[in-house]
Formats: structure tokens, C-alpha cells, sequence
């Protein structure tokens, strides 16, 4: 085939062209196939993006509370390659969209300063033949669950983009002398509060400017995370996530159903 | 269980045990027998139980399989690409372990196995592949018949739970068998040059990356290559295990595995939803183990 993008290895070439002839696979629980299949879209297949990476040095200054700019750029790019491989996957299917997606980075053994970054979820594809696909012309992604999809479908919401915002910070360590000085006393640390919140922003910030990008409307299912990874406690990445989503043309009229409120007898 | 002992006698180490367990199994020493009506085990709920007869089907018995291969310890430490002898190992484990479960509902009127607990152990030594889960047949009704009539070519094997085989079963979809690749890679060591070169920087590692797609691929296509072969159309609820080799850091493990599917009436049937906000508070049970 020609229009396989160049980046993807040959033998995955080969896999997606025998999901294309009508089966699928799926990471989706039957509760999640079935709401999928409820809101009109049918599971194409698992699509997967992967990028080993090995991301440079950068030391803080012990006393100053910093960006490290060098392991943002290191988590974003990673990041990038495997969302992307996962895009290409999801295109090469001819998908609307990819529901489901985790995006996890596992540190392994073998190298210091090496992570894999990994993206899955499952390509979807909608049965009535329009096109979902979001203002960049890509399959939309979106880390929400079957269940959640099909919640937000029934708003007359369709998800655009899985966005995301990174920093790496280094806090500040406090010097001797204001350490021994506050021995005792109740007080905030505010050069640690004041960076948290840096860091936060910056991230929160990178996250809205990416929805702002594919034209969503609101980010739903958003989480903040802060790991420290391997750098030790005072260099800590924060990762704003969530599924950017838009109102779905000729929408207008939906509202979501009213739940029905019940008392059960479990447990 | 006096055969079981008497298989195990005299074994000194786990390797024979599970091995002697395994063809003790493959031979139906160990299957109990199920000639009388009243041999009911099932680790099924209440309520997956009466979910099970809401679709026409009734648990039989607690049916398990065990594939114990051995591997060559020495295809962990050298090679490059693909690690042959842990893949047939691994394929040859789960084989043997569907098989002794076949075995095992062969002599009852079930039709297949719901609600399959898989455990997949890989040590230097042996790949193993052990399942446990639910035989179910259909059940009788008033009349003398039943109300399932899907006809199984062979005994259906899935991980999916009892009350996920009725729920799937509503929409028309069936599972047909528990189907898997696994995939295991020497990602290459990187020059002592490239290593220091790369030491500050931001940098991926192509050589890495490709291994594991390596090991991605082969296993995805293995396992949709099974899919085929069984006659599925999907295949839902698919695992996936993707890490570096605890004992042997420079091979990476790909796993996969699930459920394959098919529609087998003549149309996808949606089922009635209605969305719901219960209002219960939380419920506080009572542990008994809060005593001690």
C-alpha cells in the first residue's frame, strides 16, 4: 500500500491492512463495546504508538526554583513520537477516532535516563459514513472510557483531541540558615508553594493552548499528575491531561438524559 | 484425589509436579466425574448464576488446565531478534492448558467455559500457562428444552466473566476462544561510543524502539492470525503485558491476549439503556476479620 506513513515499521503495515479486510481487536470491556456500538461507532482495532527515549542531563540550581526546559522538551517530544506513531496507526485504519487512550511511560532497567513512552487505545470508526475526525483533519483522540464516550456523545459533545500540557520544575532547596531559623515554628514554606504553583500554571497553561489549537470548547476527564520519575524529590514533572471536546454540528437541540434515581439493593 | 497424590509421589521438585499435573489432567485422572446431576461446582456469584439461566445456560463444574514447558535458559542471555524457544514455549504452555480443559468437559454435555482466570508465569526455566474458570451447558426449561441455541462446533474457552458472556450474548455477539501472542526480543546493547555520546542528551532510541515494535508485531499478529483461524470477527477485553524481562533486562516481553468474537445472530442487537444515579450512601459491611 502506499499511503502507509514511513515512520511505521513494515510488519505493522501488514497487521493493519488484515484489520482492514473486517476484523477488529479491541482493549475494550463488552460494556464498553456495547456503548461504543450504541453511539453508532464500530472498534477497527488495538492501535498502538511507542518511543523509547533517553532524555538528557539537566541539573537545577540547588537554591532556585527553575523550569528545566531540556526534560520538558525531552517528555514532550517522547510523548509526541508515541501519540503520533498511535495517530498514524489510527489513520492508516481509516478511524474517526481513537477511544480509551492510556498514555503511560514505564522506566526500565536497562539504561539510566531511558523511559518508554507508550500510547493504545482502539481506532474507532462511525457506521452512519459521516466524518468525525477533528479540525486538523486527524482521528480525534480521547483517554475517556467507553462509558464516559458514550456519556458525552449523549451531550451533543464529540471529543477532539487527547491534550496535554508537561513541565519539569526544579523546587528550590531552602538554605541552612532559613531551615535552622523556622525550627519550631508554624509557618508556609511559600518558595515551596509559590514553585508548586509555577509549575502547575505552566502546565495547566501548555494543556489549554493545545484544546485551544484543535478548536475544543472545553477540556472534560482533566488530571494533574506530579512524578518525580528518577530525578529525585526536588525535580518533579507536572502533567495536565484530559479530553479536549467540541459541540458536534447540528447538535443544538440535545440535552443529556435526565438520570433516573434509584435505590439499590446491592451489597 | 487418592490419583493425584499418587501422581505427585516422589517428586522432588515443582518442574515434574507441574508436568505430572498436567498429563494427570490430559489423561481425565483428575476430571471428576459428572455421570450424576448433582455434581454442580461452579466459583461463580449467585448473581452471575441466574444471569447465566436469564441467557439459557447453567454451570457445570470448576474445569482448570495447566502447560508447564521447559525453555533453555541460555536463549535469554545470547541472541539478537526474536527468542524462538520462549515463544513455542509459551503457545506450546497455553496450548497444552486449553487442551487439558477440553479434555475435561469433554465427557460433560458443556458447551464451553466462562469467567477463565489466566496466569501466565515466565521463569528462566519453563514458560507456564494456567487457567481456571466455569463449565457451562445449556439449561432445561419446564418443557425439556432450552432457550440457548447457539450450536458451538467445539467447546468455546473465555476470559470473559459469566455475567459479560450474558450481556455480549444479548447484543448477538458470542466468544469462541481464548486466543494469544506473545512475543519475546533482544533489543540491542548500544555502542560504548553511542552511550557517552548520547549521555547529556534528549535522544530516542531508534535501536530500542524497533525491538519493541519488533515484539509488538509479532505478537499482534499471532494473535490475530489465531483469531482467524478460529472464525472470529473481534476480539474484546485484550490484555496486554509489555516489559523489559525481569531476569533478563535486555530482552523485552510483549503479551497480548483476550477474547475472540463473532456475531452470530443476524444482527447486532443494542441493548435498552437508561441512565441512573443511585442514592444509597456507602454501605458498611461487617468484616469478620476486624475481630482478631
Amino acid at each position: 500500500m502506499s499511503n502507509i506513513p514511513a515512520d511505521l515499521p513494515k510488519d505493522a503495515a501488514a497487521r493493519l491492512e488484515e484489520l482492514e479486510s473486517g476484523m477488529f481487536t479491541s482493549d475494550l470491556s463488552v460494556n464498553e463495546f456495547l456503548l461504543v456500538k450504541q453511539v453508532g461507532f464500530h472498534p477497527l482495532g488495538m492501535v498502538m504508538g511507542s518511543s523509547i527515549y533517553h532524555i538528557g542531563l539537566q541539573k537545577g540550581n540547588w537554591g532556585s526554583s527553575q523550569e528545566l526546559t531540556k526534560l520538558t522538551a525531552a517528555m514532550y517530544n517522547a510523548r509526541e513520537l508515541a501519540m503520533n506513531r498511535m495517530e498514524e496507526e489510527a489513520d492508516q485504519l481509516g478511524a474517526d477516532g481513537v477511544v480509551g487512550v492510556r498514555l503511560d511511560v514505564n522506566f526500565y532497567e536497562w539504561g539510566h535516563d531511558s523511559a518508554e513512552f507508550i500510547a493504545v487505545g482502539t481506532a474507532v470508526k462511525a457506521e452512519d459514513g459521516n466524518s468525525y475526525r477533528n479540525k486538523l483533519g486527524k482521528p480525534f483522540t480521547s483517554d475517556l472510557s467507553g462509558q464516559d464516550f458514550w456519556t458525552l456523545v449523549q451531550t451533543g459533545y464529540m471529543p477532539q483531541a487527547l491534550v496535554m500540557g508537561t513541565c519539569v520544575y526544579h523546587i528550590a532547596h531552602r538554605g541552612l540558615g532559613q531551615t535552622l531559623g523556622q525550627v519550631g515554628q508554624n509557618r508556609e514554606l511559600e518558595n515551596f508553594t509559590q514553585a508548586m504553583y509555577d509549575a502547575r500554571e505552566l502546565a495547566m497553561k501548555r494543556m489549554q493552548d493545545e484544546a485551544n489549537n484543535v478548536g475544543a470548547s472545553g477540556v472534560v476527564g482533566m488530571r494533574l499528575e506530579e512524578k518525580s520519575h528518577q530525578w529525585g524529590e526536588h525535580t518533579i514533572e507536572f502533567l495536565s491531561l484530559g479530553t479536549g471536546v467540541a459541540r458536534r454540528p447540528g447538535a443544538d437541540g440535545v440535552s443529556p438524559p435526565r438520570p433516573t434515581t434509584i435505590i439499590s439493593f446491592d451489597n | 484425589m487418592s490419583a493425584a497424590s499418587e501422581a505427585f509421589a516422589g517428586l522432588g521438585h515443582e518442574e515434574a509436579d507441574l508436568g505430572q499435573l498436567g498429563s494427570a489432567l490430559a489423561s481425565g485422572v483428575l476430571a471428576p466425574s459428572v455421570a450424576g446431576a448433582g455434581g454442580l461446582t461452579s466459583d461463580l456469584s449467585l448473581d452471575e448464576i441466574l444471569l447465566l439461566h436469564s441467557v439459557g445456560l447453567e454451570p457445570v463444574q470448576v474445569v482448570f488446565g495447566v502447560g508447564a514447558i521447559s525453555v533453555l535458559t541460555g536463549v535469554w542471555v545470547w541472541g539478537t531478534g526474536l527468542v524462538a524457544d520462549a515463544h513455542d514455549a509459551f503457545q506450546q504452555a497455553l496450548s497444552t492448558a486449553k487442551e487439558g480443559i477440553r479434555q475435561q468437559i469433554h465427557a460433560s454435555s458443556a458447551i464451553g467455559v466462562v469467567g477463565v482466570e489466566v496466569e501466565i508465569q515466565l521463569s528462566p526455566h519453563r514458560s507456564v500457562v494456567v487457567l481456571t474458570g466455569t463449565s457451562v451447558r445449556p439449561s432445561r426449561d419446564e418443557a425439556g428444552g432450552s432457550h440457548f441455541n447457539v450450536r458451538y462446533p467445539s467447546p468455546f474457552i473465555c476470559d470473559l466473566s459469566a455475567r459479560d458472556f450474558a450481556v455480549l450474548s444479548t447484543a448477538g455477539w458470542y466468544p469462541l476462544d481464548l486466543v494469544a501472542g506473545a512475543a519475546y526480543v533482544h533489543a540491542p546493547r548500544r555502542g560504548v561510543g553511542a552511550s557517552i555520546g548520547q549521555a547529556a542528551q534528549n535522544v530516542e532510541l531508534t535501536n530500542f524502539t524497533e525491538a519493541l515494535y519488533d515484539a509488538r508485531e509479532a505478537a499482534m499478529a499471532e494473535m490475530q492470525s489465531q483469531i482467524s483461524v478460529v472464525g472470529g470477527t473481534g476480539l474484546l477485553d485484550a490484555k496486554v503485558v509489555d516489559r523489559p524481562v525481569s531476569f533478563a533486562h535486555h530482552v523485552v516481553e510483549f503479551l497480548v491476549y483476550g477474547t475472540a468474537v463473532k456475531m452470530l445472530a443476524p444482527s447486532h442487537s443494542h441493548p435498552n439503556l437508561s441512565t441512573v444515579l443511585p442514592v444509597d450512601d456507602k454501605v458498611r459491611t461487617f468484616e469478620a476479620t476486624s475481630l482478631d
